[in-house]
């Protein structure tokens, strides 16, 4: 389907609007899902929520012209339709065998010297860890994980200033840190 | 040493939370949000459309009923009724209301009189009336009457003939009583 099949097959907004509209999903469709994403932890969730984003969007399809940031607008409405739609917090707990797994992915990990990719158990110990954490420090890493979006957008989509958004992810990373090396002290020494 | 484990830490830390944010959605996502946004558009189209649809039918639900109230309302004096009717009420009439005007009349106070007297004089400069004098506005059985002409007149005829031959009957029994007594000025 070509751009302009695409833009007349939506009928609905005229001129500016309809090559507005279509060139945010274009643009932005992959962003909004990773932010949907780093909130619900589910691929059929953040579809929803990024249709849902969308949606939104259409009925603000008049005010479209008078956004100066359509990135940063869009990231917000993201975030906030994420945070509504995970109406309990996402928590994973682990068995012992897994986390002793875990530690096993994180020395092999602290070890070499190759950007291998984390096992599984170690994937689930670090949600499990984030989504533990005080809220504004973990809506801070968790928008930081997505790679399109940069401190100072972080800190347009959240509300907060640079600085506070800066002192959170450090915050944030600390407390993560703290954790690892004291599951690697736990099960580091087991067989 | 410990410095060094710390950066380790710190990389596969970055390494990590790259792993947890990166996520590749299905593909054709671009074209699915298109699709539901045409959609989510056309839903919202037709519901302008329902809402546009029932406020004209509410609209006109409103102006008929307020038609039909204010038809209830208003007494139907000045419409010409159909000859069948009109012979009913003249037949209803003749057999109902009693032809003696003087009972028809309700006993009014001198006042009253008086009151009723002035306002003649005083409205002696307005235009002569087409008929004289003016037909009394109808009591409220008459109206029920007349209306009940108006609407089944055929009914409204019979009920009138019955009515003259029980009178004619009743005439006759007292003719019958008066001769069968000896006293035939009665009749008079």
């Amino acid at each position: 389907m070509t751009q302009q099949t695409l833009a007349s097959s939506i009928g609905l907004m005229a001129g500016t609007d309809e090559d507005i509209l279509e060139n945010a999903v274009r643009e932005h469709a992959r962003m909004v899902y990773r932010i949907a994403y780093s909130v619900l932890r589910n691929h059929h969730d953040a579809e929803d929520a990024t249709q849902e984003t969308f949606v939104r969007v259409l009925r603000y399809k008049r005010k479209l012209e008078g956004i100066e940031d359509p990135k940063t607008w869009l990231a917000k409405i993201a975030w906030r339709v994420a945070v509504k739609r995970s109406r309990r917090g996402f928590s994973t707990s682990l068995s012992d065998t897994e986390m002793q797994t875990a530690s096993m992915q994180l020395r092999s990990g602290l070890a070499s010297a190759e950007d291998s990719v984390l096992g599984t158990e170690m994937a689930q110990l670090l949600t499990s860890f984030i989504s533990v954490l005080p809220e504004p420090l973990r809506a801070v890493l968790r928008l930081s994980t997505v790679e399109e979006l940069s401190i100072v957008e972080i800190a347009h989509v959240l509300g907060s200033s640079e600085s506070a958004v800066r002192s959170r992810l450090f915050r944030a990373r600390q407390i993560l840190k703290e954790k690892l090396l004291a599951l690697e002290g736990k099960y580091g020494n087991k067989p | 040493m410990e410095t060094n484990h710390r950066d380790r830490f710190d990389e596969l830390l970055d390494k990590a939370l790259h792993q947890y944010g990166y996520v590749e959605p299905r593909i054709g996502l671009e074209k699915r949000i298109l699709a539901n946004m045409q959609v989510a558009g056309n839903r919202g189209l037709s519901g302008y459309r329902w809402l546009l649809a029932g406020t004209v039918t509410a609209t006109l639900v409103v102006a008929m009923a307020t038609g039909i109230w204010h038809r209830v309302l208003t007494p139907k004096q000045n419409v010409a009724a159909p000859a069948a009717s009109q012979d009913a009420m003249k037949e209803v009439s003749s057999a109902t209301i009693p032809r003696n005007p003087r009972l028809v009349q309700p006993r009014t106070s001198r006042r009253r009189r008086r009151a009723v007297e002035g306002s003649r004089v005083a409205s002696a400069d307005s235009p002569r009336l087409a008929r004289f004098p003016a037909p009394l506005p109808l009591s409220q059985e008459e109206l029920l009457l007349a209306r009940y002409a108006e609407h089944f007149p055929k009914e409204a005829l019979l009920v009138a003939q019955e009515q003259r031959d029980f009178e004619k009957e009743i005439q006759l029994a007292e003719r019958d009583a008066g001769a069968a007594s000896g006293f035939p000025d009665q009749e008079r």
